[in-house]
């Protein structure tokens, strides 16, 4: 154990700690920052409302408002009865529902059947995917998780609602800084002379691989979580808290979706999903470093390998994405499609969700690459080589 | 001196830099194989369907002959070659087919005619590769309706750039007017891929640059700056010179691995037949009176000026940090910030070394008054000028350069 907390602190000493930290304020500080300035609402002369007053606002007014008829009929009448962007939040959902017609333009009928047009557009979409090629279980299994969205409340969520947005690029930004603070511990730097001493040890080696690995890990998890909080508390403080028990349909992003989950499980998830992306970045780069043996080659690999899936991520194609990029870092962290998109995979004959195979895939990957590593591990020590 | 460059640049090629090329190259190589083979398909000379890599053949064989002057004669037998062609009747039923990946052999052809119809509405699909045009009754018709669609095309983008004055435009409006026609058109999908994949895949070579050259000056690298590089009076000076310039041959030596890649494996898949293709056929508003060849190599070079400007900004921080891993850290800070500028259509943009490659270099001028510059001109002098700003500082360092 001792010898796990000082490689630990090898990674994180107090000043690079203090210096992640501060970064991780920085950012934090920034985009909220960044997301505030969206709810000034400006005119010719400047900002003529505040997000302060904006946001409080449309607290007040969202208490129990709930997409219906009812609420419809009561918005044409009086399009400000529910504020500013209570109002726009949910001309926002009927453009998307009706396909960009306006609240004026919708008859008696077309408000009645606000859901039915929800889930007759979700079937046509999963009736049309070809790619796909949904089989009629599975589209009758999405079409009872439609139908099961029969009460959509519209009430204040903007913090959750700004989190889902913007969590992925954070996640993606700290899990690249994680895995440049994990490189070191198994690539060796020429102008520290302490190769010599690990290999003169006759059972500290194999220890100290062991201590090594559950460093990274450990460390990484900490500083995750930590980062984590901070940013989660930095980017809702000035929303507020609100809304965490509100259905995620109610953002216009996920409208369509079909997970019927609140926006506290939806960040969960995204949390969670965030984690497994450390773990399949640590145990690649922890890979790379113990089969080369040099931090800058390793960083380069890892660097080049990052910015390749960044261009694969710029051309939509169904099989590279389908079999190889929603299982890597880019598009893991890009969390929108995995809600949205009811992408399948079928396994042993059942249909496995996207969102959970690409969870499952990832960690037997990171699996992979650990056992890589440390099978590298052990033939160097057998040759009489260090790690 | 030459002989200090060249045990400088030997330097250069240690393990960092073998593996973070070879990693290049995998990157390049699985990039184009795997997209062009998934995403791309073509209607062959017998009306037959051809997936994969085997299309770009396919293609090409098909389009034998439909190589050649796009002159008047040219222009009514491709009309009658595409009216009963098999293309036609399977783009009349298969509506997706050329805006997911499809090809034809009358693509080349028939996108150009219908850029004059459409001008900036142009794109590429079933429904614009039709040649049911009254202009193409005869060659000056359809190359005078073509002109007047450039500068159309020219002041439409103008009003959402604001880049040309009334008086400016005026001058590309002559430039259109002066383009000698007809224009040569032919297979050119070998060469079209490897302009695409060559923008795409570009930033590679930063990111090359950015781990290769980070240890040139540091003093916690084997080859880097010691004791011994600091203490003669005149070795000082030329190794700095001597480093300089390897570093400067470095980077060529790394964008030309990446052009050569591109070149050999599109080469291989698609080949690189349409040198002499009209400029024209690729680039709608091209004003040159040149070959898609030519324009490529103007890329080509351009590309090399954005790697040496990017390159010497690794130097200089290399210089500055003294520390390897700190100069590579920066590097690759800087090098993801410059990539943030691609595509970026306004003065930032064209500042940027990122998009000293691009399409720009071909159809875009910039204004002295009202005498156009080439952007390719352009290139060339912020190159010299962000290189020689580089090397002063660079060198303004290296004189307070202490080991201690």
């Amino acid at each position: 154990m001792k010898i796990t907390i000082v490689e630990c602190k090898r990674i994180t000493n107090r000043i690079i700690l203090f210096g992640f930290l501060v970064f991780v304020l920085v950012v934090s500080i920034y985009d909220s920052q960044r997301n505030l300035d969206r709810y000034n609402v400006r005119n010719a002369q400047g900002i003529a409302v505040t997000w302060k007053d904006n946001l409080s606002e449309a607290r007040s007014d969202s208490r129990g408002i709930c997409l219906d008829k009812e609420c419809m009929e009561i918005l044409r009448e009086d399009a400000d009865i529910y504020g500013y962007l209570n109002g726009e939040n949910i001309m926002e959902l009927i453009s998307s529902n009706y396909e960009r017609k306006t609240l004026e333009e919708l008859s008696d009928n077309d408000m009645d059947r606000f859901f039915q047009i929800r889930e007759e557009m979700i079937h046509e979409n999963l009736v049309l995917d070809a790619k796909v090629g949904y089989t009629n279980e599975e589209i009758a299994d999405f079409m009872d998780r439609a139908e099961s969205l029969s009460v959509l409340s519209m009430e204040y969520a903007e913090g959750w609602k700004v989190l889902a947005e913007k969590m992925g690029n954070f996640v993606f930004l700290i899990v690249i800084i994680i895995a440049v603070l994990v490189l070191p511990l198994f690539g060796h730097d020429p102008a520290v002379q302490m190769e010599e001493l690990v290999r003169s040890s006759r059972y500290g080696k194999r220890q100290l691989d062991r201590a090594r690995i559950t460093a990274a890990y450990l460390t990484s998890t900490v500083l995750y979580v930590c980062s984590m909080s901070i940013y989660f508390v930095v980017v809702m403080l000035p929303f507020g808290f609100d809304g965490a028990n509100q259905p995620i349909q109610s953002n216009v992003r996920t409208f369509f979706s079909l997970y019927n989950i609140t926006y506290l499980q939806q960040f969960v998830w995204n949390l969670f999903r965030g984690y497994v992306v450390l773990i399949f970045m640590v145990s690649l780069v922890l890979t790379v470093t113990i089969l080369l043996k040099n931090i800058l080659a390793s960083a380069s690999v890892i660097a080049l390998f990052l910015v390749m899936l960044v261009i694969f991520n710029q051309i939509y194609l169904y099989p590279v994405n389908h079999w190889f990029t929603n299982f890597m870092p880019v598009r893991m962290t890009n969390f929108w499609h995995f809600y949205t998109g009811n992408e399948l995979y079928r396994i042993c004959g059942f249909s496995i969700s996207c969102m959970s195979w690409s969870i499952v895939v990832s960690l037997i990957l990171s699996v992979i690459f650990l056992v890589v590593g440390v099978t590298a591990l052990c033939v160097n020590r057998k040759k009489g080589l260090s790690g | 001196m030459k002989k200090q460059i060249w045990m400088e640049y030997r330097k250069l090629w240690n393990k960092i830099t073998s593996v973070a090329v070879s990693a290049m190259c995998v990157m390049v190589v699985l990039h184009l194989l795997i997209y062009l083979n998934l995403q791309y398909r073509s209607i062959d000379s017998r009306g037959e369907i051809v997936e994969g890599l085997a299309s770009y053949g396919a293609l090409r064989e098909a389009s034998k002959q439909l190589g050649g002057v796009m002159d008047g004669e040219y222009i009514q037998n491709l009309i009658t070659s595409y009216n009963s062609s098999f293309d036609k009747a399977y783009l009349a039923e298969h509506k997706g087919f050329l805006g997911t990946g499809g090809m034809t052999r009358y693509m080349v052809p028939n996108y150009f005619i219908n850029y004059a119809y459409y001008g900036s509405y142009m794109s590429n699909g079933n429904n614009k590769i039709g040649l049911d045009y009254d202009f193409l009754e005869s060659e000056e018709m359809f190359y005078s309706t073509y002109k007047e669609t450039v500068k159309e095309h020219l002041k439409d983008d103008n009003l959402y750039t604001n880049m040309y004055t009334d008086e400016q435009l005026l001058v590309l409006n002559k430039k259109a007017d002066n383009l000698k026609t007809p224009f040569f058109t032919g297979y050119y999908q070998g060469l079209a891929n490897l302009r695409s994949w060559y923008i795409m895949d570009y930033s590679l070579v930063f990111f090359v640059l950015a781990f290769g050259l980070a240890g040139l000056f540091s003093k916690d690298n084997a080859g880097g700056v010691t004791e011994l590089t600091l203490s003669s009076q005149y070795g000082r000076k030329r190794n700095l010179n001597a480093r300089w310039i390897a570093g400067n041959l470095f980077i060529a030596s790394v964008y030309l691995i990446y052009l050569a890649t591109q070149l050999v494996v599109n080469g291989l898949i698609g080949t690189l037949d349409g040198w002499n293709v009209s400029a024209q056929m690729m680039w709608f508003t091209c004003l040159y009176n040149m070959t898609f060849g030519m324009g490529l190599l103007i890329m080509f070079v351009g590309g090399l000026l954005g790697a040496l400007v990017v390159g010497n900004i690794v130097m200089l921080l290399s210089m500055k940090t003294k520390n390897m891993k700190l100069a590579a850290i920066l590097s690759v800070i800087a090098v993801a910030m410059l990539t943030r500028t691609k595509n970026m259509y306004s003065i930032g943009g064209f500042l940027s070394p990122m998009n000293f490659e691009r399409d720009y270099l071909i159809d875009i001028y910039m204004f002295i008054g009202n005498t156009a510059v080439p952007y390719f001109i352009v290139v060339f002098i912020l190159t010299a000028l962000y290189v020689a700003i580089l090397y002063i500082d660079t060198r303004l360092s290296y004189k307070k350069y202490h080991i201690n």
